[in-house]
């Protein structure tokens, strides 16, 4: 959007979250973005076309989105920082290359806008691909790490650190924003990019050419010896696990001794707590837990939450039919009763306002 | 969102700059140093159908995006005031385009209405397009939400460098609209 060009010092700047996307990755260093245009993520390549030039880096738009996606395969492969982006149906068509990518052990990043589902669905923020995300999505055993943003600032945020995790960990990152995320213009920091890691492994896996050195091969298909493929599904496991001790993200407000805990992330999580703070205001107790990493799922830092919050109740709101709340069952199982996890949510590309969420929360009050 | 918030829904056709003035204001507060969230009605939208921007302001943390019920409203046209009227706060301004709204029908509702004679007064500056800056001169005049300065500052952020001429015209409609109450 407009350069800064007043004398004003609030240095903040105001994008779109699509948009602050967009210039994190180019912040980050990303060499190359394919992706195809689609409601409402279209910001990102709209951006990206305009930057990716001044740059003087690779900016292309695809015939689809598998083509992107292949790309994306591709460009890793060689060794570049790469971004794909796209909406709900858009990522369903990607799944294959995203599992050929994640077989590869490859690093990229993919944005997902979600939007109401299944199908084409309609063009409405929805929270209804959280299995296909923290779950794999395409076909074998493997998995991507989850970022869910819940502002512009995390936009810009969760991408530069995507990069860096993607590298560390040679996995793909999916940012999990959403309809409302993705067209929210809010003011932000537009910090420098600031690594994460003081040193990343280097990529002498990657595809440079091999002369004067032994070729690298990145496969995804193992038939020798017999056992190749399970040799490197225990390989890709031990680093998931590795992972999921690394890097658990979550945000707690209030939660201590509260009545009641809501579970929310993205957008959600922010309706959410408009609506709690006017509980707090009027001195019921209610706190929210926000999952910042939806995979690996932050369930050391829940069941310390649980604990704190003795004899509470659990709410857990998506902008879906359910989908989350298996993770917390799974997590509370042995220390909170499975009536006492409640959930409200609807798909189809609703969103709770407010008001309904505080309604919701006196009724668990009242039960 | 609390009672401090400032949630302002500004409404009317497609190309009537709507989202734009959504964004100038957004400028505007980031200049005043205050938070904003603002978020358009994207997706099939067409010049000629609705629009609709809402924007809220605050000092504070602002946390849901989702605005349940505005309580200051620029509404341009007469099928966004049928259409959500009753959806703005009752008591609230709402500052209206009299060029295109019978203001007859304006008298039954239980909101503070301000007729603005914007589009006619853009016409007669010379680019209709300007109507939305115009209205939104008047509501900072009837609310004083925001220094006056700061929208100018607003714009500067908004129009793109090299379109100085966008600009100039812009601010000359911000002023007249400031006047026009």
């Amino acid at each position: 959007m407009a350069e800064l060009n007043t004398d004003s010092h609030d240095k903040r700047v105001l994008m779109k979250g699509n948009e602050a996307v967009g210039e994190a990755a180019i912040k980050a260093g990303c060499l190359c973005y394919f992706a195809y245009p689609i409601t409402p993520q279209t910001e990102t390549p709209e951006y990206l076309a305009r930057r990716m030039e001044e740059e003087n880096r690779i900016f292309l738009q695809a015939e689809s989105e598998i083509a992107a996606i292949n790309m994306v395969f591709g460009a890793s492969a060689a060794g570049a920082r790469v971004m794909t982006s796209s909406s709900s149906p858009g990522i369903s068509l990607k799944q294959e290359g995203i599992s050929y990518i994640a077989g590869g052990e490859l690093p990229c990043v993919i944005i997902n806008v979600v939007r109401g589902g299944p199908g084409l669905g309609n063009i409405e923020a929805s929270q209804a691909d959280y299995f296909q995300s923290t779950r794999g999505g395409g076909h074998g055993d493997y998995r991507c790490i989850v970022l869910a943003p819940n502002s512009v600032q995390e936009c810009y945020d969760m991408v530069m650190n995507a990069f860096d995790i993607s590298d560390f960990y040679r996995v793909p990152v999916i940012i999990q924003s959403d309809g409302i995320i993705g067209q929210l213009v809010e003011p932000f920091n537009m910090h420098p990019y600031k690594p994460m890691y003081e040193k990343l492994p280097p990529k002498d896996w990657a595809l440079t050419g091999c002369l004067g050195r032994k070729p690298n091969v990145v496969r995804t298909l193992f038939l020798n010896p017999p056992n190749g493929l399970e040799m490197h599904n225990r390989k890709l496991n031990d680093r998931y696990n590795k992972i999921k001790t690394e890097l658990r993200w979550s945000d707690e407000f209030n939660c201590d001794k509260a009545d009641i805990i809501v579970i929310a992330y993205g957008a959600t999580s922010r309706i959410a707590k408009s609506a709690i703070k006017k509980h707090n205001n009027n001195g019921i107790k209610v706190g929210l837990f926000r999952p910042k990493t939806l995979w690996p799922w932050p369930d050391v830092e829940l069941v310390e939450v649980a604990r704190k919050n003795k004899g509470a109740k659990f709410l857990v709101i998506e902008m879906s039919t359910g989908q989350m709340i298996e993770d917390v069952q799974l997590t509370l199982m042995d220390i909170v009763p499975k009536k006492d996890i409640l959930f409200y949510g609807m798909g189809g590309g609703w969103n709770p306002t407010p008001d309904q969420i505080y309604e919701e929360i006196s009724r668990v009050i009242k039960k | 969102m609390t009672d401090s918030e400032i949630n302002i829904m500004i409404a009317g056709f497609g190309g009537q700059g709507v989202i734009l003035a959504g964004n100038v204001l957004a400028y505007a507060c980031v200049d005043a140093g205050k938070n904003v969230c603002a978020m358009a009605s994207y997706g099939a939208e067409v010049r000629g159908g609705t629009a609709k921007a809402l924007i809220s302001i605050s000092d504070h943390e602002i946390d849901s995006p989702v605005i349940e019920m505005p309580n200051l409203a620029i509404i341009m046209n007469a099928p966004s005031f049928i259409k959500y009227i009753d959806t703005i706060k009752p008591g609230s301004p709402v500052i209206v385009n009299s060029s295109l709204i019978n203001m007859d029908k304006t008298t039954t509702t239980k909101h503070d209405i301000v007729g603005v004679d914007a589009t006619n007064f853009a016409i007669k500056m010379g680019n209709i397009k300007v109507a939305n800056i115009i209205m939104l001169g008047a509501m900072i005049k009837k609310t004083h939400i925001l220094e006056p300065q700061s929208v100018v500052n607003g714009m500067k952020r908004a129009f793109y460098k090299g379109k100085k001429g966008l600009y100039y015209i812009n601010e000359s409609a911000f002023r007249a609209g400031y006047e026009l109450i």
